[in-house]
């Protein structure tokens, strides 16, 4: 979609969405504030290498979703054993 | 329905700093208007000059981007034009309290039926960190290297002489008190102001002795306490609801 109100800017894309396990992070709207990772209680989140990765012992308590004042991290829902997100799973954007 | 469908999403990132809490607040004021049913036939935002005006345009509503600290004369003027329509007004305390002081006060005085969320976050963040209106006394910004000299405005002091009106505090790290306060305050019969405590990192956190974002989210949840049931005023450091009486047309004159 082009924005109205500059139409001379590039078209609309979406953005990079990176599925870990139990998170989904949006690589565009991520500004690297570091909240998810300070006030995960688990230390699961690391930013290195200018990303955001989930290393591992998620309890999915879905404090870096509503911490995140860029709307950046959503939690996933559940996956079953084969690692499959659920078929009716909402989409991240 | 979600959330995500009250924004823009096209549009973002959106242009705020690394850390500010104003995407917190959008974050509820949007659930808030998805679990309302709030749509841009319904409802108009109004927004200031500031960081904080930003979020009209990246909410799906219409929008006014008012002169600077005018935004309460704008939302009157449509409430009383459109009755019917929610008037929302997102404004920082800048422009709430400081340039916009005086229609506050007779907005006050008027009790109209619109809301305003006012995002405090101490400080002049816009301009660079200048010492603000709210800012609390003896906080070192950089127009006030040596400490701010005068205390800060009483929002609640001002809201309250008009004893029909609705104040909440609450803080971005208090969601839930959050989204139930600006819940309340929109289907409040008058004037409703949800004072909402956020974090500037980047123009005030750094300055006086915080880390980080999270540094100055985690200062909200050790400083700030519910207020005791039934309380009539908030003290300084205390979360709450203080609510008028109700207007009801026979005692109107």
């Amino acid at each position: 979609m082009i924005s109205p109100y500059a139409p001379e800017r590039r078209a609309h894309r979406p953005p990079t969405i990176v599925d870990y396990v139990n998170i989904a992070w949006i690589d565009e709207w991520c500004k690297r504030c570091n909240i998810c990772v300070e006030i995960c209680p688990k230390n699961t989140l690391l930013l290195t290498h200018d990303a955001i990765i989930e290393v591992t012992d998620c309890i999915r308590c879905g404090l870096c979703e509503r911490y995140c004042p860029d709307f950046a991290i959503v939690v996933l829902p559940k996956r079953d054993e084969a690692g499959h997100l659920p078929p009716d799973a909402e989409t991240v954007s | 329905m979600s959330m995500k469908d009250k924004l823009k999403t096209e549009l973002f990132p959106t242009i705020w700093c690394p850390g500010c809490g104003i995407g917190l607040i959008m974050a509820q004021l949007a659930t808030v208007m998805d679990e309302l049913a709030l749509d841009k036939l319904n409802t108009v935002l109004v927004t200031g000059i500031g960081c904080t005006g930003r979020m009209g345009a990246y909410m799906n509503f219409e929008s006014v981007y008012t002169l600077h600290g005018r935004t309460l004369p704008v939302a009157e003027a449509i409430k009383t034009v459109r009755p019917e329509l929610n008037v929302i007004v997102v404004a920082g305390d800048g422009d709430t309290a400081s340039i916009g002081g005086n229609h506050l006060l007779h907005a006050i005085r008027r009790n109209p039926n619109i809301t305003v969320i006012c995002n405090n976050n101490e400080i002049y963040g816009l301009t660079g960190g200048q010492t603000g209106p709210t800012t609390p006394q003896g906080t070192t910004t950089i127009s006030s290297p040596g400490g701010a000299a005068f205390a800060p405005i009483n929002l609640q002091g001002l809201v309250n002489t008009n004893p029909r009106a609705y104040y909440a505090k609450t803080t971005v790290y208090h969601q839930g008190p959050m989204r139930k306060a600006i819940k309340e305050a929109i289907a409040w019969p008058g004037f409703a102001f949800v004072d909402v405590a956020s974090q500037c990192i980047e123009n005030n956190g750094r300055r006086i002795g915080f880390a980080s974002a999270n540094d100055m989210i985690q200062n909200y949840r050790t400083q700030y306490k519910p207020a005791p049931p039934g309380a009539l005023v908030l003290g300084p450091n205390q979360l709450g609801i203080i609510k008028g009486l109700v207007a009801d047309e026979s005692s109107a004159s």
